[in-house]
């Protein structure tokens, strides 16, 4: 029986990043959050990277990898799901206080838009805009502060929150915003794996 | 030293290698209860096909966070265990590599510096293995990231040529060859882009053009220096202008001749310091603040005699910061551990030159703690003061202070690293986790000496502070990062910042290497020894002042680190082979164990996140009430005056500190680590790391 089952573990098993399905799209891919069990879709050509994806993890996140801008900032959609009980954020509610905030040491020039009601899932959800930067190379003596943006869809989940987000730089934003709007339609549920 | 020295430079990441980030495989609860419920036999029957014949990505996953099950395998039978293990290790390490970056660039680097791995010692073989078992990897990027011929532009091919390559035999080279050409091309090409000084906006704009196509194909440490030296000309050709429209059509002579002499700099630092003294003469009345491209010049240029250290004034302020940085981390949970640790260990403070993107550094070699002299100039010249000033301005050395405070802070977490591995008889593996420790307990420091002292919060939150020094910058770029969204902090710092630093799977990969290919190489030293033993004294003396080692190149096949063993020193050879023999023999006898080493980097990684979580938790919101207890801000809250200064002369340097050994004793000398200093082209440790690299600036912990 052990045996059976092992084997059939072994066959089936297919972590998120090492065999994703093809969507029926043929430009993006199916990506999954593993232990979340929600998955959505991401540009097919991009990079991803799983952090957290081991079982009980009250943090797994996942991270869609788009190519670098010409001013060097890659476009990122990132996908991350805080569950309850988990070290950081009480509820989705700290944790847009926390975005709201400008804590001790404020990035000069930093703007953090209002928080505004949203739709995830078909559910209520709350969106939140920033515009940052980043420094490229990072920590250069030389680094060019590149204006970035971001967008934040929060919603809760599963006894937690989850959190969908595109960082870009704000010359690329516009462009990347399809491929979010794309993985934010697409987020759902992720059936369970296995025979 | 040809692949020795790409060992150096991995662990330096002189030759980033693009993030190999931890990956721990997702394994659900049924697959590990399979897994562990099964007699040891199946499981080798099994991960042997999965592993070893199939060579499948996700049942090498599975088998690496199985690590219930490793030690009844490695006692059953340690040379299959071990078997398995390597060949684990090298897929999840590659998949992550592979799935991590879409540019060719990065990923290039990546498998070029992954020394010894058998996948990538065919090229063919490997593209074949990629497109059948990772079919999420992109085939158009993994062609070219291996320099596929036919993916690389016609100005490459034409140069790559140039010196000899045929497309034919191109299709049958290696990786580390095709690299091997391509880093001759792009060498070149570097040197004749930092040998241009533009002088307009056009010639600026047509350097930018080179600058983006020249960055396709450099190793992050030289793409460091291309985006530096670009960024230094635009401040240049910025400043002429500006100095230009200020002088206007009647400039007073000593400008007029600055400009000219700016126009006609052959070098860039020459156009710099001309540029700074024609801004000299053209300073506004009445103590207006000067232009921001006067600053930037400023910053960006050589600045004056007086702008640069002699070695008593370096010893001085050196001293006068220690002091200083000790009591400034008291009251924090990073500041106190270090405080703590530095009871106990010597705390050896150095204010060097570092190359640009460098802030700081420790060095196990010497166990020194390194800052930045270059940045920390930088902010003097920009304000126009002396070195003289830091010396005796409290409240320049109170900025500057302040300023590196967080950075002094994550080189003492790596210090402590080592010291934790030093304690655990563990090898030198430095691996992005590490940096991501680091970075987390540096931004929490940040975060919590902001919510508590106030003088701290106010200068690290000055706009003009965050322009004028990197240092302040950055700390509050990271510290906002991971007070915002901690979980989404530490892929961003791993694939932004380090991702040059191979993971805790690629150091266990080269832990695992197996004897047979240690052999086989240590047979090629032995060879070339003997070769050398035929000559003469003078001959092999004048062999030894000849040998000029390899450029950083990694190999993947033992005839590849054959080839290059001609170009070590002798002593360098008979070394190599000393410390293969024992470590071929301490494989065998079973006292060295990758999987108990890999366990145990890998329990650190995941403590990480609690303790700094645990940190965050306590500074969720700002609590700056201004009536701090002492004892919270360190002292009365501002740095401890610099000692008195005689006028005119500097005061001699505080009494010197009862100072432990600069080293400690050795420890037992441990198997492992005779591997890591013999094979090639994986990461050395005593060695300090003078190339920073893009996404690599600081911490380069060798």
């Amino acid at each position: 029986m052990a045996l059976t089952k092992l084997a059939a573990v072994l066959l089936l098993a297919l972590p998120a990043s090492a065999a994703p399905k093809r969507a029926s799209a043929a430009k993006t891919r199916e990506a999954r959050l593993e232990p979340a069990k929600l998955r959505t879709e991401v540009p097919a050509a991009w990079g991803l990277t799983q952090d957290g994806a081991v079982a009980g993890s009250l943090t797994p996140a996942l991270t869609a990898l788009g190519p670098e801008g010409k001013d060097g900032v890659r476009t990122r959609i990132g996908l991350r799901w805080y569950g309850p009980g988990n070290r950081y954020f009480k509820d989705s509610a700290a944790y847009l206080a926390r975005q709201a905030d400008a804590g001790p040491i404020p990035v000069a020039g930093e703007k953090t838009g209002p928080v505004e009601d949203a739709s995830l899932m078909g559910k209520p959800a709350k969106r939140l805009k920033r515009e940052t930067f980043e420094t490229i190379p990072p920590q250069s003596h030389e680094g060019r502060s590149v204006p970035v943006k971001e967008e934040l869809l929060v919603a809760d989940y599963d006894g937690g929150f989850l959190v969908l987000e595109l960082r870009a730089s704000a010359a690329d934003f516009d462009k990347a915003r399809p491929a979010f709007e794309r993985a934010a339609a697409a987020l759902s549920p992720a059936k369970p794996r296995g025979p | 030293m040809g692949p020795l020295s790409r060992l150096v430079a991995a662990v330096l990441f002189c030759a980033a290698l693009p993030a190999a980030a931890v990956e721990r495989p997702v394994v659900g609860g049924d697959d590990q209860a399979a897994v562990e419920g099964a007699p040891t036999e199946r499981l080798f029957e099994v991960f042997e096909e999965g592993v070893l014949t199939e060579r499948d990505p996700v049942k090498a996953a599975l088998f690496l966070a199985s690590n219930g099950v490793h030690a009844r395998m490695k006692a059953a039978d340690g040379p299959r265990f071990e078997s398995i293990f390597r060949q684990a290790t090298e897929m999840a390490d590659l998949n992550r590599v592979l799935t991590e970056h879409p540019n060719p660039g990065p990923m290039r680097e990546a498998l070029a510096a992954r020394a010894g791995f058998d996948l990538l010692a065919d090229t063919p073989g490997f593209l074949a293995w990629t497109k059948q078992k990772l079919p999420h990897a992109d085939q158009k990027t993994v062609r070219a990231a291996v320099l596929e011929w036919d993916t690389l532009s016609p100005d490459l091919q034409k140069a790559i040529a140039a010196q000899g390559a045929k497309p034919e035999a191109w299709a049958r080279q290696s990786l580390h060859a095709r690299s091997a050409a391509l880093a001759q091309v792009s060498a070149k090409a570097l040197t004749e882009f930092m040998a241009t000084v533009p002088k307009t906006p056009k010639e600026l704009e047509a350097l930018l053009a080179r600058a983006r196509k020249l960055d396709g194909i450099l190793e992050n440490s030289d793409r460091h220096k291309l985006w530096d030296f670009y960024n230094r000309a635009s401040d240049a050709v910025t400043g002429l202008e500006t100095a230009r429209k200020l002088a206007g059509k009647n400039p007073a002579p000593a400008v007029k001749a600055a400009l000219a002499e700016a126009t006609k700099a052959g070098s860039l630092d020459a156009m710099l310091g001309s540029l700074g003294a024609a801004f000299d003469g053209l300073k506004p009345r009445g103590g207006a603040p000067e232009p921001e491209a006067a600053a930037a010049v400023r910053r960006a240029g050589p600045g004056t005699a007086d702008q640069r250290f002699t070695p008593e004034q370096r010893a001085t302020y050196t001293e006068m910061l220690k002091h200083s940085l000790i009591e400034q981390m008291k009251g924090t949970a990073a500041g106190d551990r270090l405080r703590e640790f530095y009871k106990k260990e010597p705390f050896n403070l150095v204010v060097k030159p570092m190359e640009g993107g460098t802030m700081g550094l420790y060095s196990p070699r010497d166990n020194t703690v390194s800052v930045s002299e270059d940045l920390i100039l930088k902010f003097v010249r920009g304000q126009g003061r002396a070195v003289g000033d830091l010396l005796q301005d409290p409240e320049i050395f109170r900025q500057v202070s302040q300023a590196v405070l967080s950075t002094v802070v994550h080189e003492g977490i790596h210090q402590e690293q080592e010291a934790w591995r030093r304690d655990r008889n563990l090898p030198h593996w430095y691996v992005v986790e590490h940096e991501v420790e680091a970075k987390s307990r540096e931004a929490a420091f940040v975060l919590e000496k902001g919510s508590k002292d106030e003088a701290y919060a106010k200068f690290m939150a000055d706009p003009e502070m965050q322009k004028k020094l990197s240092f302040v910058r950055e700390a509050s770029l990271i510290a906002n990062e991971l007070r915002r969204d901690p979980v989404a902090f530490g892929e961003r710092i791993r694939t932004a910042y380090y991702p040059g630093v191979v993971s805790i799977e690629t150091q266990a990969r080269w832990a695992a290497q197996d004897p047979a290919w240690m052999r086989e190489y240590q047979r090629g030293i032995a060879a070339e020894l003997a070769r050398r033993e035929k000559l003469t004294p003078a001959e092999r003396a004048a062999l030894d002042s000849k040998t000029v080692p390899q450029p950083d190149r990694s190999v993947h096949s033992p005839s590849e680190a054959v080839a290059l063993v001609s170009t070590f020193k002798t002593a360098e050879l008979r070394e190599r082979v000393r410390a293969i023999s024992q470590y071929v023999s301490d494989k065998e006898a079973g006292r060295v164990s990758a999987a108990s080493d890999y366990a145990a980097f890998v329990s650190r990684d995941r403590r990480t996140g609690v303790e700094v979580g645990g940190v965050l938790a306590m500074v969720t919101t700002p609590k700056r009430t201004g009536n701090l207890a002492l004892g919270d801000r360190g002292g009365d809250g501002s740095p401890p005056p610099p000692p008195p200064v005689l006028k005119g002369r500097l005061a001699a340097p505080p009494p010197a500190l009862a100072k432990p050994p600069l080293l400690r004793p050795d420890p037992p000398k441990r198997p492992a680590a005779a591997l890591q200093s013999t094979l090639p082209g994986v990461p050395r440790g005593h060695e300090d790391c003078q190339n920073p690299t893009h996404g690599h600036p600081r911490s380069q912990w060798p």
